[in-house]
């Protein structure tokens, strides 16, 4: 229904785009931490769709918190064509929308991001909505006993999926990493 | 009618000056509040200063005030992870083009909360003289007025209540003054419970119910739910109002088989110290104390920076006290915001495509927890136990997702969380005899009132509600507030309008609808003063049931 409404398939158009995958070391010890870095962005109809028109919209049909979660699996390779899942973290954030008495700002309804730490802030404009919510650094930390001796080529599968709101119907999102390849010895 | 938030475009009033707030702290929100002096509505600001949050507003006339609003930082932003602002009300009685909130409370067209719990004073006359009270009619002083509404009034009250859309009342507290002291209290209740109200709660100091036996079981009887007893420390020092009788009136209580929840009013450097007691107190009779609802003072009237210092304690210094009083057997970690619950009612809602009832209050207004008591008498609080973060994100999750199915697949969604309801729970470390699943289960199957009941007999829940005064006074908490009293001119007043500015408030009404202490006493045949309390318990008067706190 919010698709026809809008005249558009949005979650076709939406995507991510991964800006970087790297370890910051290409070799460690069993009993070392390795810690490798993922950031991605959500691009495309969801991001667009977080415009002040439909927030409010939102708003007014009590469809006051956005939650979108991010699922990320680092696989290992085990086999020429086969991964095998070592790590795997969610991430959840919020947009919660509130109706604001703060006379500096325009719109009477503001947004206030949660992140996976539980963290909380009011966003003063949409671009920093876009970031907080949807920009992406994670870092993946394990051992290397989780990977075991050996050469391996590791990658990351980004899944991001959000539910049904008057501004955009449930959808999803995936995306795989370039492999990399880090030593344990 | 109004569709439910219509607000959205909903101008500010412009205040006719606006200041400069000087900043100092890293400012976290902007709100208004009001002049403690003239109450005229000001910008304000909301700002972190050795992790503490502070409140500031600037006067043009009166100056700058700056006041503690939350004790600790950390805290106040965890516990804005958790805010949700309310469905509103479809029928306000109040319709207004701007908000221009605390001017025309009564609920109006921008209120965010439907009514949680509804007040209805039944008089306010007391047997007590509490300083620090604000409520109870003080006779010599120019305009005290006895203010008793009729039965026909109070029907018209409850019944506005129960008009009340798109969730309708479901739950009054009898209040005062002292309610007891009406004659026809009774009445009252059975009249209520006839217009087909389930939670019927009366509060009280406990000094009729501890002098008269049978009180708590005509008020039973009569349909009340719970009593609300005034309870501010377990020793004479601390408790000086019903250190002697609250014991009596619990077990007169008992015997009626009615449910009891304490209500301390946390003063710091008075009572501030007695908190863990006081919940030892509650476990010792946690078959008849429900809960123990923590209200840190509001400070009411002028009050001196140097005094509001010295008496000014927030929710989470009383969460912080509790865990060293407790030996952290109540960890900070264990409190959540009341707001927190609503994903619970998001899920049943989705699930029944139907509104239902919502504590969407402000994050700052309450907080809350669940603790249980195991066989060696340590309390366990819910979170020792449940992954109730968990459980409310997962929740959340769900409800998203059943509002996205139809048909068999909204079912198959349902079986799935009955089926995973447990896995939140560590069953080893459950106290014996609980079966947390199955009442959480009958709780979201049956999502009726019997069942949060049996959840409420089998726990002791601790709460907070702070709240506000003059000083601390934040509008959007009072935007969101769903603890409201019922008038005779048929509005719905938000707790912190009808008692932070009583001169456009409960005064105003009370002198509207009261009549003069003197007309009072010569209509019925007796002085005030007559039913004021001598302590007689405290002075040796006994029965064999009086057992003391100590």
């Amino acid at each position: 229904m919010v698709n026809q409404l809008l005249g558009k398939d949005a979650n076709a158009k939406t995507r991510i785009e991964v800006l970087s995958f790297k370890s910051t070391t290409q070799e460690a010890r069993l009993d070392e931490t390795l810690r490798l870095n993922l950031s991605y962005r959500v691009i495309g109809e969801l991001r667009e769709r977080f415009t002040q028109q439909h927030i409010e919209e939102a708003y007014r049909n009590h469809d006051v918190d956005f939650r979108v979660t991010s699922i990320i699996e680092l696989r290992k390779r085990v086999l020429r064509f086969a991964f095998k899942c070592v790590k795997r973290i969610k991430i959840v954030r919020k947009a919660i929308f509130y109706w604001s008495r703060d006379r500096s700002y325009a719109s009477r309804i503001r947004v206030m991001v949660v992140d996976e730490y539980g963290g909380s802030s009011v966003v003063d404009s949409l671009e920093r909505l876009h970031s907080k919510l949807l920009d992406y650094i994670i870092a993946l930390v394990l051992t290397g006993s989780e990977l075991g001796r050996g050469e391996h080529i590791l990658r990351c599968n980004v899944k991001v999926k959000w539910g049904t709101h008057t501004f955009i119907e449930q959808g999803e999102a995936s995306i795989t990493t370039q492999p990399i390849k880090v030593v344990i010895f | 009618m109004n569709s439910p938030l219509q607000v959205v475009k909903m101008a500010l009033l412009e205040t006719r000056e606006r200041t400069q707030i000087r900043t100092d702290g890293e400012v976290i929100r902007r709100t208004q509040s009001i002049c403690p002096e003239c109450n005229r509505l000001l910008d304000a600001e909301i700002f972190e200063r050795d992790s503490k949050i502070y409140i500031r507003k600037n006067c043009p006339e009166h100056g700058e005030v700056e006041e503690l609003y939350y004790g600790s930082a950390t805290l106040y932003k965890k516990f804005s992870a958790y805010w949700r602002d309310g469905k509103g009300i479809e029928n306000p009685n109040v319709p207004v083009d701007s908000c221009a909130c605390p001017l025309n409370c009564g609920l109006c067209t921008n209120h965010l909360s439907h009514t949680g719990l509804a007040n209805i004073i039944v008089t306010n006359r007391c047997d007590l003289t509490c300083w620090y009270c604000f409520f109870y009619v003080k006779k010599g002083l120019e305009g005290a007025y006895v203010y008793e509404p009729t039965l026909e009034q109070i029907r018209a009250m409850v019944r506005m209540l129960k008009a009340e859309r798109p969730v309708a009342g479901n739950s009054i507290q009898l209040t005062g003054g002292e309610p007891t002291l009406r004659s026809d209290l009774i009445e009252i209740i059975k009249m209520i419970k006839e217009e087909g109200v389930d939670h019927v709660q009366l509060n009280t100091n406990g000094i009729n119910l501890a002098l008269d036996p049978e009180l708590a079981f005509r008020i039973k009887e009569a349909g009340v739910s719970n009593i609300y007893l005034s309870f501010d420390g377990v020793t004479p020092r601390t408790n000086p109002k019903n250190y002697w009788e609250a014991p009596l009136a619990i077990e007169n209580c008992r015997r009626a088989g009615i449910g009891v929840v304490l209500v301390p009013t946390v003063i710091k450097g008075l009572n501030d110290h007695e908190l863990g007691a006081i919940i030892r107190y509650a476990q010792k009779n946690i078959d008849i104390v429900r809960a123990v609802n923590f209200q840190p003072v509001s400070l009411t009237g002028r009050m001196a920076k140097q005094d509001r210092e010295r008496y000014r304690i927030t929710i989470p210094d009383c969460i912080k006290a509790i865990e060293e009083q407790t030996d952290g057997e109540i960890p900070k970690e264990a409190w959540f915001p009341v707001p927190s619950c609503t994903p619970l009612t998001h899920f049943i809602e989705a699930l029944t495509r139907k509104p239902k009832y919502e504590l969407s209050i402000h994050f700052a207004c309450g907080a809350g927890t669940y603790v249980f008591t195991d066989e060696s008498g340590k309390l366990i609080p819910i979170t020792s136990f449940v992954d109730v973060k968990g459980l409310i994100e997962y929740l959340d999750e769900k409800a998203e997702e059943l509002k996205s199915k139809s048909g068999v697949k909204r079912y198959k969604v349902m079986v799935e969380v009955m089926l995973k309801l447990g896995s939140f729970i560590d069953k080893a470390k459950q106290p014996k005899g609980l079966n947390l699943a199955k009442m959480l289960f009958n709780i979201i199957v049956r999502h009726d009132y019997s069942s949060v009941g049996e959840w409420h007999r089998r726990s002791l829940f601790l709460g907070m509600m702070h709240f506000q005064d003059k000083y601390n006074h934040d509008a959007e908490r009072v935007q969101r507030c769903d603890i409201h009293y019922l008038t005779p001119d048929l509005r719905i007043i938000p707790f912190c309008s009808f008692n932070v500015i009583p001169e456009w408030y409960r005064d105003r009404i009370q002198k509207k609808y009261g009549i003069p202490v003197e007309e009072w006493e010569k209509m019925h045949g007796e002085k005030i003063e007559d039913k004021v309390y001598r302590g007689i318990l405290r002075k040796g008067w006994s029965c064999n049931n009086c057992t003391n706190v100590s």
